[in-house]
């Protein structure tokens, strides 16, 4: 069974081509186009997501979509390099909480900030984009790596989510990050996907 | 033992029904938040170290902790496999409920919320277009048979009819028959209707 993998080139696709890179597992990739936030590209009708954006996978019979969906996915499966907690494992339920934080709380905070949408307390589901800087620092400030001294998935997510937010300008580049994201990103499968 | 913790008519009630659903021990700790009209009190600096943000909800499961709704819920789920709330891994059925817990915790929740405080009224949010956001629901809910991953009732069901629960009392989505068949459905089951006993206090 062939993974394939619904890409596009410099998108949010890239986390999961540079996961499936850490994973070693055999892939193809589907260039597909989208609709930008600038309003340009179009929907594929051969993706599969249903706002027809990135990524997207399919593996034999399964489709997923959704970045954090596709991690759990894709990291239960393959066990050879582990990159996640495996279920009944001591971190496995940080490691949910954090792979549900990244779309639940980190990206719409940001992004509401970067578009100056107005945070009220208790009506968004999620928190305002300062405290998400807070929490990350204080977070990563004793940490290797997201969940201790092995690097994994929410490295990626999480982590490769911090070092394009500081390049686009929508988080602070504090030292903690600054370490942080030089170590994650210093690897061949990041050099793989930025190649891709 | 399961400790939950809770704030009445909150985000964190449908974690009582997945609670509930689970059929296991569990105690709630009432904390205290910012509700959305502005009311509530800020939980104890004390409580940050069993969610960052201190919000609801969380969960301590001899002494793990999880936080996010569709984290925790995912957690239980694996963690009780004799409650069915989840296909296991390696099933047919497990990157669609994956999908959905995903999807859930973000465009399901960011659309929505972009819509009812009008952000996307003259340009786009960068979240997903509200349109094709309840075009994809309404589709998901229209083939559940009778729940959405078929036979079996998952922890997808109870985040999703909470939403619909919640979107459809603030008028975010229309009551379409399809939405209150569902939700109707959902919050028969002995384990919602417990849910809503304990919430109400």
């Amino acid at each position: 069974m062939t993974i394939t993998l619904y890409h596009s080139l410099q998108t949010r696709s890239g986390s999961i081509l540079w996961l499936l890179e850490e994973l070693g597992v055999p892939y193809e990739t589907k260039p597909v186009t989208f609709r930008r936030f600038d309003g340009t590209g179009a929907k594929d009708p051969a993706n599969p997501h249903p706002h027809g954006k990135v990524p997207a996978l399919t593996d034999g019979g399964d489709t997923l979509f959704e970045s954090s969906a596709i991690a759990l996915y894709l990291t239960d499966k393959h066990r050879t390099k582990p990159m996640g907690p495996a279920a009944g494992e001591k971190d496995r339920a940080q490691y949910l909480s954090w792979l549900a934080y990244r779309p639940g709380v980190m990206e719409p905070a940001l992004i509401s900030r970067r578009l100056d949408f107005a945070h009220v307390n208790g009506m968004m589901g999620w928190a305002p984009a300062d405290e998400v800087e807070d929490v990350l620092n204080a977070h990563l400030t004793d940490r290797t790596y997201f969940l201790g001294d092995d690097f994994g998935a929410l490295d990626i997510l999480i982590g490769g989510g911090i070092h394009f937010m500081i390049q686009a300008k929508m988080m602070a580049e504090t030292d903690v990050l600054k370490d942080y994201t030089a170590r994650i990103i210093d690897r061949p499968a990041f050099r793989k996907m930025m190649a891709a | 033992m399961i400790t939950l913790y809770h704030a009445p008519r909150s985000r964190s009630s449908m974690i009582v029904w997945m609670l509930e659903e689970l059929a296991q021990p569990y105690k709630i700790e009432i904390t205290p938040i910012i509700y959305g009209d502005g009311s509530g009190t800020h939980a104890p600096e004390s409580y940050r170290t069993v969610h960052p943000h201190k919000k609801v909800p969380a969960l301590d499961h001899d002494g793990v902790k999880v936080f996010e709704c569709a984290g925790i819920a995912a957690y239980l789920a694996d963690r009780f496999p004799d409650a069915k709330l989840a296909p296991p891994i390696g099933d047919p059925k497990r990157g669609l409920y994956a999908s959905l817990l995903a999807y859930w915790a973000g465009p399901l929740n960011a659309i929505p919320t972009a819509h009812m405080s009008g952000w996307d009224k003259d340009r786009p949010t960068g979240f997903g277009r509200f349109d094709e956001m309840e075009a994809f629901l309404e589709k998901t809910i229209a083939a559940a048979d009778p729940w959405i991953l078929g036979k079996q009732f998952t922890a997808v069901d109870v985040l999703c009819a909470a939403a619909l629960n919640f979107y459809m009392m603030f008028d975010i989505l229309p009551k379409k028959p399809v939405y209150t068949g569902y939700a109707e459905r959902a919050n028969d089951r002995p384990a919602a209707k417990r849910a809503r006993e304990k919430d109400a206090g």
